[in-house]
């Protein structure tokens, strides 16, 4: 299962940059195979030290500078781009960053499974049935990320779909901001 | 375990960040299908406080066989049923660490700490270990830990116990001295056919006498108590079964606990104890044992010799156990049993067993466990018997009363079997 893990993290956080050298100008590719050559050490490397979390946060960087620099507001206020993505690409990205908030559940997954899978075989736990429940245990959050990742486009769907009355972007971030602390304090006192 | 908790505390943590960029990139942006990096956060942490509820443990313990020897195996089966939960939990059975369980029986094959993955179904697991005895006791294994840790981490781990328990007897194991008949018998010359003062009652009449305690009430002769001048209980005395009578007085002082758990004068004192009882019962011999938390009157016959067994099963070395039983004295006088005191003797100790062999009215022998050797072996396992450490112990054997012989012993320089030669020619026994 650690195998398997280790290939999801790296692979993952790869999928933006192939979405950018598809669709983006000379600009955006060049600047996409850099951070795809940094993305790819620092998860090789990260694999190597059991700790393959810093590949999918650079990928998160990535497209928000990406995202945010070749549409939106800025854009528009600025009228100029930095690096051109066309509407069709920026719509893949836009889907992609599922697949890279999954690898940030797989990495902390792989680092969990390792630092875990080393401290009850230490403690003289059976080898064999650390590893048989640990990939139960994995496969199990995997089936939960992907739920909420489906559940999550459906969501995205829904809000195509209905139309709503126009909400200016203050008072929606006002309601987000409103739902996540509430949800975030709701977490806390659990802890 | 605690280790998992942080971890997953951090993703939700990292989910829930990730969640609060992507809004605002989307914002910058318009970019709509960010709204899925907006939702999948929420949506786990959502899933994960949904399912959250704690667990319910079901666990059925046994054990098999329930009483072994010191040195057999037990087989102990633990069947745990988990209802509710969702997440992940470790187990720990019987024997609980830090137990006395814990330091009389080591794992000799299997775990007997597990980890179960406990999903949306109920999970229903068997676990099997073997544990062996390396001393003895009477034991309880008993409790199932268990740290119960939910999907995503998000509660504090649950840490529970259910209370299951299994008795485990383990008895001394016994040197059985078979042929010693060959090597060494009882003396011809030595009374062996005095009436015996101890022993199963016979229906041979004897003659009356007053009473005293620890006769039989079903004894007592009510017509000559009636008759007695001055109003004395009278019994009557019967002539009693068996041979002579060896009382065996087991001292369980402190100084009896050097050395290791299963290593010290205690335990070579039971295991001499034990085989002595063993072949002087085979000869008819009635034989009893006093010990400062308990007695097993002088008998005969080979039953007597598991009464003698289950009362050494639980005797353990306490601080101040001195010896100070009035019933003894009485015994002693009436029977004048060979004693055969079994001790460890140190500068701590001294002054008691002078007092207390000097109140004895008989004459005995006194064997002296000596620990130097099984001390030095745990540090220094080349070097094995060091008689040279127990010189100094003559000075000490000196004080005792000459009406009792020291027997020097050292378990480690000498096996049961000369040490019983020694003893049985010291009672009266001849090669």
């Amino acid at each position: 299962m650690r195998a398997q893990l280790g290939l999801l993290s790296i692979a993952l956080p790869l999928i933006p940059y192939i979405v950018v050298f598809m669709y983006g100008d000379p600009a955006a590719r060049v600047t996409s195979l850099a951070f795809m050559g940094l993305s790819l050490i620092t998860g090789v490397l990260g694999m190597f030290r059991g700790n393959p979390l810093i590949e999918p946060l650079i990928t998160v960087i990535f497209m928000s500078l990406i995202l945010a620099l070749s549409s939106g507001y800025l854009v528009y206020v600025t009228h100029v781009y930095v690096l051109y993505v066309n509407p069709m690409g920026l719509t893949t990205l836009g889907y992609s960053i599922g697949f890279v908030e999954l690898a940030v559940v797989v990495s902390m997954m792989l680092r969990m499974y390792n630092r875990l899978y080393s401290e009850l075989v230490s403690k003289g736990y059976s080898e064999e049935e650390v590893k048989g429940e640990l990939s139960e245990y994995v496969k199990h959050m995997l089936m939960m990320s992907s739920v909420a990742f489906v559940a999550s486009i459906l969501v995205y769907l829904a809000f195509s779909l209905t139309t709503v009355s126009l909400l200016d972007p203050i008072t929606a971030l006002v309601i987000f901001l409103v739902i996540y602390v509430v949800l975030m304090r709701y977490t806390v006192r659990g802890q | 375990m605690r280790y998992m908790v942080k971890e997953s505390a951090k993703t939700v943590i990292l989910l829930a960040t990730l969640s609060m960029v992507t809004a605002a990139v989307a914002l910058l942006s318009t970019v709509k299908p960010l709204v899925i990096g907006v939702a999948l956060p929420m949506i786990l942490v959502s899933l994960a406080l949904m399912i959250d509820s704690g667990p319910r443990v079901n666990v059925e313990l046994a054990v098999m066989p329930s009483r072994i020897y010191v040195n057999d195996e037990v087989e102990v089966k633990v069947k745990v049923k988990v209802m509710g939960g969702y997440g992940i939990m470790t187990l720990r059975l019987p024997p609980r660490p830090g137990s006395p369980e814990s330091e009389s029986f080591e794992l000799t094959s299997g775990k007997n700490v597990h980890i179960v993955f406990k999903g949306p179904r109920d999970v229903e697991r068997s676990f099997t270990y073997r544990l062996r005895a390396v001393r003895r006791g009477r034991y309880e294994l008993r409790g199932v830990d268990y740290v119960y840790h939910d999907l995503f981490g998000l509660r504090q781990p649950i840490e529970g116990y259910v209370d299951v328990s299994a008795q485990v007897e383990v008895m001394p194991k016994v040197k059985l001295i078979t042929r010693a008949t060959g090597i060494i018998k009882p003396r011809e010359v030595f009374p062996r056919s005095p009436p015996s003062r101890l022993g199963p009652f016979s229906t041979e009449f004897r003659s009356v006498r007053e009473y005293a305690p620890g006769d039989p009430y079903r004894f007592i002769n009510w017509k000559a108590t009636a008759r007695s001048p001055n109003g004395e209980l009278m019994v009557n005395e019967y002539e009693r079964e068996g041979l002579r009578t060896v009382l065996f007085i087991l001292d369980t002082g402190r100084w009896m606990r050097y050395g290791t758990w299963e290593e010290n004068p205690l335990e070579y004192g039971i295991l001499i104890v034990l085989s002595l009882s063993r072949l002087l019962l085979r000869y008819n011999y009635n034989v009893g044992l006093w010990t400062a938390v308990g007695k097993v009157y002088p008998s005969s016959g080979m039953g007597h010799y598991y009464k003698i067994q289950r009362a050494l099963i639980g005797v353990e070395a306490r601080p101040s156990a001195y010896l100070n039983d009035p019933s003894l004295m009485v015994m002693v006088n009436e029977t004048r049993p060979i004693v055969v005191m079994v001790t460890s003797i140190t500068s701590d100790n001294i002054n008691w067993l002078v007092g207390f062999l000097k109140s004895i009215p008989t004459y005995g022998l006194l064997l002296d466990i000596i620990p130097h050797s099984m001390i030095m072996r745990r540090s220094l396992p080349e070097i094995g018997c060091a008689k040279v450490l127990a010189l100094d112990r003559a000075r000490l054997h000196r004080l005792i009363p000459s009406r009792f012989r020291v027997l020097p012993w050292d378990p480690v320089c000498d096996g049961i079997g000369p040490i019983t030669v020694k003893v049985l020619s010291s009672i009266g026994w001849s090669v």
